[in-house]
């Protein structure tokens, strides 16, 4: 089943399904690079306490670790 | 021959390659960077009878920054936009091809770096994607020439026959997905739903064409997995900026600087000029003393500037290419993220902080890639209370490595400390909310040489035409002072501060006029102090705390005044002269 969690929350490996990003600035920008709601990623990397790294394709892309708390994403069974 | 030239507009996201194929095209030099926003000028050349302008890299089409501004002013005159796609990161870029598309001009979209799409793997159906998009695609891999034929084959064919093949197939982003086409610079309350199109459009276009092998094990992709490991990559991270130091600080300044300012500048140059010059020169008149006395125009400031300062510049700028080129910056922006967040910063600002190691007044303008006005705030005072430039930093380093090691670390804890504690304070009362990391790593590459010098070259050139003429105000200034015995004078007025605060030798007077003009020329005036055996250690130590925070140098400080306005900069160079002086006084006291 899939269950909600923000990206700060998820571990290193799993493959997550983003949510809605309440920042409207952050939002536009997550759409440039790739990341609409419903966007397949992959969580790379996590540094403690720092940003998570996301996979995209063959994109990363670093998400400081506050602003991970505010994004929803859910797990995806692969 | 026609007079008016046709218009072909290169754009892209940053680091897919437009330079290379600018390059290619024009023959001309554009600078090629790995980290978004360092090619904010427009470069611009030709190719037969077409005028081809380089934009900078940008992810869309909008007013969100300067590359932004600069690439649709550029676009609203083109007579064909040459949209050049990284193969390996498709999902990201066909956004701004599908944005593209709703502008309705010619348009022909370059795949580049095909090469490391097949080497992981990546599969593209390129008759599809050409299909679906509805203008001509072409596969290439321009850092190896290879589809260069086919767009300069493209570019051959006259106006009539460029619009023909545009207007076969009509229908802008949304023909792909079915719906109307949104516009292409939409206003703010209509940005978000043209924006989900373009995100729907391009997602659809991946969905249909692209297949992403499961796992990628490259020599890249592993060393990146170590370098985003805290574990391993801040290991790796100190051995780099360590392997910098030593070869800044004592590779370069002991021994080619040794070389070039001790015997080719200091002895074979120094006895030329002087023996051409002194027979013609009365000792005691002013000329001597303006032209090849002890701070000539033609003794000191060349010295300086050619002999030690220019081989450490290059160095410097050898290094930072290397490190933007092989995608190394933004991985040390992600490292240094949680550390910078007690700043108030983001990772992303090691970069304005990395560069003012190299020259404080670029860094001060590249401050504007920071996302708010508190974090710009933050970044200015921090570069320029305690990031020394490039040629203020090497001659640091060379005098620091003549230190005893206890001395040495001192140094390094009293500007770290000061950095940190500045740094946690502004956090602190500065209103307001920092913006977070979000950043797109551009992949490790190996950089190429050619690129690496030409860009070192271009930016070594502009140090010395930079620093050239403030070098000559200062030789001016100092010789006049020098002249009139305006010395003595400055000496008594500062003797409070110098021999009294610091416990200096009144002579460091002139180093502190130096340093107000420019920095380096300071630290260089500094550094013969110290090789002359004037200072000792815990002088030395003093000397060297005061000149790191000092004021930032004329030029740094017009910048800061355009930039931050009136009130912060006021606030920054007063508070760097408190600060150096009252750090210099609370060394001298303890030791």
């Amino acid at each position: 089943m899939l269950r909600s969690l923000n990206l700060a929350e998820a571990r290193k490996g799993q493959f997550l399904m983003m949510g809605s990003v309440a920042d409207p600035a952050v939002r536009l920008l997550a759409l440039r690079l790739g990341l609409g709601e419903g966007s397949r990623v992959r969580c790379l990397h996590k540094l403690p306490g720092g940003p998570v790294i996301l996979a995209l394709g063959l994109q990363k892309i670093a998400v400081g670790r506050r602003l991970a708390r505010q994004i929803p994403v859910r797990k995806e069974r692969v | 021959m026609k007079t008016t030239k046709r218009k072909l507009v290169l754009v892209g996201n940053p680091n897919v390659g437009k330079s290379v194929l600018f390059g290619a095209l024009t023959g001309t030099y554009a600078d090629v960077s790995n980290f978004p926003g360092t090619t904010v000028e427009l470069a611009t050349g030709r190719y037969g009878d077409w005028q081809v302008i380089d934009t900078p890299g940008v992810y869309g089409v909008s007013t969100f920054n300067d590359e932004e501004r600069v690439t649709k002013v550029a676009l609203e005159d083109a007579d064909l936009i040459l949209n050049v796609v990284d193969a390996t990161h498709l999902e990201r870029d066909l956004f701004l091809t599908c944005q593209l598309l709703d502008l309705g001009k010619p348009l022909l979209v370059a795949l580049n770096m095909m090469d490391e799409a097949e080497k992981a793997g990546v599969k593209i159906d390129l008759p599809g994607l050409e299909k679906d998009l509805g203008v001509r695609v072409i596969p290439a891999a321009f850092r190896e020439s290879r589809g260069l034929h086919l767009v300069k084959a493209y570019l051959r064919q006259s106006p009539a026959q460029l619009r023909a093949a545009f207007r076969t197939h009509p229908g802008g982003s949304a023909a792909a997905c079915g719906g109307p086409a949104p516009p292409f610079c939409p206003d703010a309350a209509e940005r978000e739903d043209c924006y989900r199109l373009w995100r729907r459009s391009a997602d659809r276009l991946c969905q249909r064409h692209l297949a992403y092998p499961r796992q990628s094990s490259s020599f890249a992709a592993r060393l990146d997995k170590l370098l985003l490991t805290p574990l391993t990559g801040l290991p790796l991270l100190l051995l780099l900026l360590l392997a910098v130091f030593f070869f800044i600080g004592k590779v370069l300044t002991q021994t080619v600087a040794g070389f070039t300012e001790g015997v080719v500048m200091g002895r074979w140059y120094f006895n030329w000029i002087t023996g051409l010059l002194s027979p013609h020169l009365p000792p005691d008149g002013f000329l001597h003393c303006l032209l090849i006395g002890e701070y000539g125009l033609l003794t000191m400031v060349p010295i300086y500037l050619f002999g030690l300062l220019f081989p450490l510049v290059v160095g410097f700028y050898l290094v930072m290419s290397l490190m933007e080129d092989s995608g190394l910056l933004p991985r040390i922006a992600v490292l240094a993220d949680r550390s910078f967040s007690r700043f108030g910063l983001n990772g992303k600002a090691v970069i304005p902080i990395l560069l003012g190691f190299g020259c404080v007044t670029m860094a001060l303008v590249s401050t504007r890639i920071l996302g708010s006005r508190r974090e710009r705030q933050i970044a200015a005072a921090l570069l320029c209370l305690a990031v020394p430039c490039s040629a203020q930093f090497a001659i640091i380093l060379a005098v620091a490595f003549s230190l005893q090691p206890v001395y040495l670390l001192l140094y390094a804890l009293i500007i770290l400390a000061i950095f940190t504690l500045l740094g946690l304070l502004l956090n602190q009362v500065l209103p307001g909310r920092s913006t977070d990391l979000f950043l797109s790593l551009p992949p490790l590459r190996l950089p190429q040489a050619g690129n690496l010098i030409k860009k070192t070259a271009r930016k070594s050139k502009h140090f010395l035409t930079d620093a050239g003429p403030m070098f000559l105000l200062g030789g001016l200034l100092i010789s006049l002072l020098n002249y009139f015995n305006g010395f003595p004078l400055l000496r008594q007025w500062l003797a409070p501060l110098t021999t009294g605060l610091l416990g200096l030798p009144e002579e460091t007077a002139a180093l502190f006029l130096m340093s107000v003009i420019k920095r380096d020329l300071g630290a260089a005036g500094l550094y013969s102090m110290v090789t002359g055996g004037s200072l000792t250690q815990p002088q030395t130590l003093v000397a060297l705390t005061v000149m790191t925070l000092f004021v930032p140098c004329l030029a740094s400080v017009m910048v800061l005044f355009k930039e931050r306005g009136p009130l912060d900069a006021c606030l920054i160079w007063a508070g760097s002269i408190i600060v150096a002086f009252a750090a210099g006084a609370l060394v001298a006291a303890i030791l």
